[in-house]
């Protein structure tokens, strides 16, 4: 059975808030020198500005950031915005738990020495090492035996 | 053990032993040859770090590639040797420049094997005999051994 994993990554999405808000500011900023000679600032402009950021911010983390992990036993498929990449478990030769910093974990799949593909465990608020024997499993390798259930729990917080 | 090797591989990785190392990447069931690791956990010695501390590693802290083995099958003072051996040459071929080797056992080990860790003394490795019942560690004497001590001693 399928599993989708589509949690909201509020830190993406308030970094795409942002973003939009710092942009909208920029270009209100040089339109209103080039028109008016003078930087107009008012409380309803703010506002404006705000609410149109919350709007592109949205559509921007939808179509960019937003990140969908389909996977059952066979294969699976990552979404990130609008990049898809599908696969089948059998086709990585080996996987690691990778430390991106500040408590931000994948699960890196190797194809070969070189050759890479990251799920993002921590964005997908998965518990990665979980995640990552979950994945050996379906890979047929378990690394000692048996896979009981508490040792998967509760590793790294993330 | 498992709960070990757990706790183990996060205060590598987001522990304690980040003050030594930037351990990030953690592989389960680790082959070298015929040899089996249950854990290997590599990385560097370049910390990233926020504006000053990353200055600080970038003009302080050498570019050493680190890795830390766990091996928890049982062994003999001669296999030991053997294995600390295959050690050397692996970190050789993968560039390592230091690493730790973690042996945890439920269970006292042997006087040999104990004697057998005391008289190993390359500079690159550090050796950790781990009690997990008696919660005792004894490490190697080389410099790298001893600074591994405190770092291991994650019992559940």
């Amino acid at each position: 059975m399928k599993r989708r994993i589509a949690p909201l990554q509020i830190g993406d999405l308030f970094k795409s808030i942002f973003l939009m808000l710092l942009l909208i500011t920029i270009l209100w900023a040089v339109t209103s020198l080039l028109l008016f000679r003078d930087i107009l600032v008012s409380r309803p402009l703010l506002v404006m500005n705000l609410v149109l950021s919350l709007f592109l911010g949205w559509f921007f983390y939808r179509y960019y950031r937003h990140t969908i992990f389909i996977y059952d036993e066979e294969g699976f498929e990552l979404r990130q915005g609008r990049r898809v990449v599908q696969g089948r478990w059998k086709e990585y030769s080996s996987l690691s738990l990778f430390h991106l910093g500040r408590g931000d974990f994948v699960v890196r799949l190797y194809r070969d020495e070189e050759e890479f593909l990251d799920l993002p465990a921590s964005a997908l608020r998965l518990d990665p090492s979980r995640l990552r024997f979950e994945v050996m499993k379906f890979m047929g390798k378990n690394p000692t035996g048996s896979l009981n259930e508490k040792r998967l729990d509760n590793f790294p917080a993330s | 053990m498992e709960e070990y090797l757990l706790r183990l591989e996060k205060n590598l990785m987001v522990g304690s032993a980040r003050w030594v190392a930037d351990f990030r990447e953690s592989f389960r069931g680790y082959q070298i040859e015929d040899t089996h690791f249950d854990m290997m956990v590599r990385g560097g010695m370049k910390i990233k770090g926020f504006l000053l501390s990353r200055l600080f590693s970038f003009l302080v802290m050498p570019n050493y590639q680190v890795a830390c083995f766990v091996y928890s099958q049982e062994l003999e003072a001669s296999t030991l040797r053997s294995l600390v051996r295959r050690l050397l040459e692996h970190m050789k071929e993968m560039g390592l420049d230091w690493a730790w080797l973690v042996i945890p056992k439920e269970g006292a080990f042997s006087e040999k094997v104990q004697k057998a860790v005391e008289k190993i003394d390359y500079r690159e490795i550090g050796i950790a005999l781990v009690d997990l019942a008696a919660r005792e560690v004894s490490t190697n004497p080389s410099y790298v051994g001893k600074q591994m001590g405190r770092h291991v001693r994650c019992f559940p």
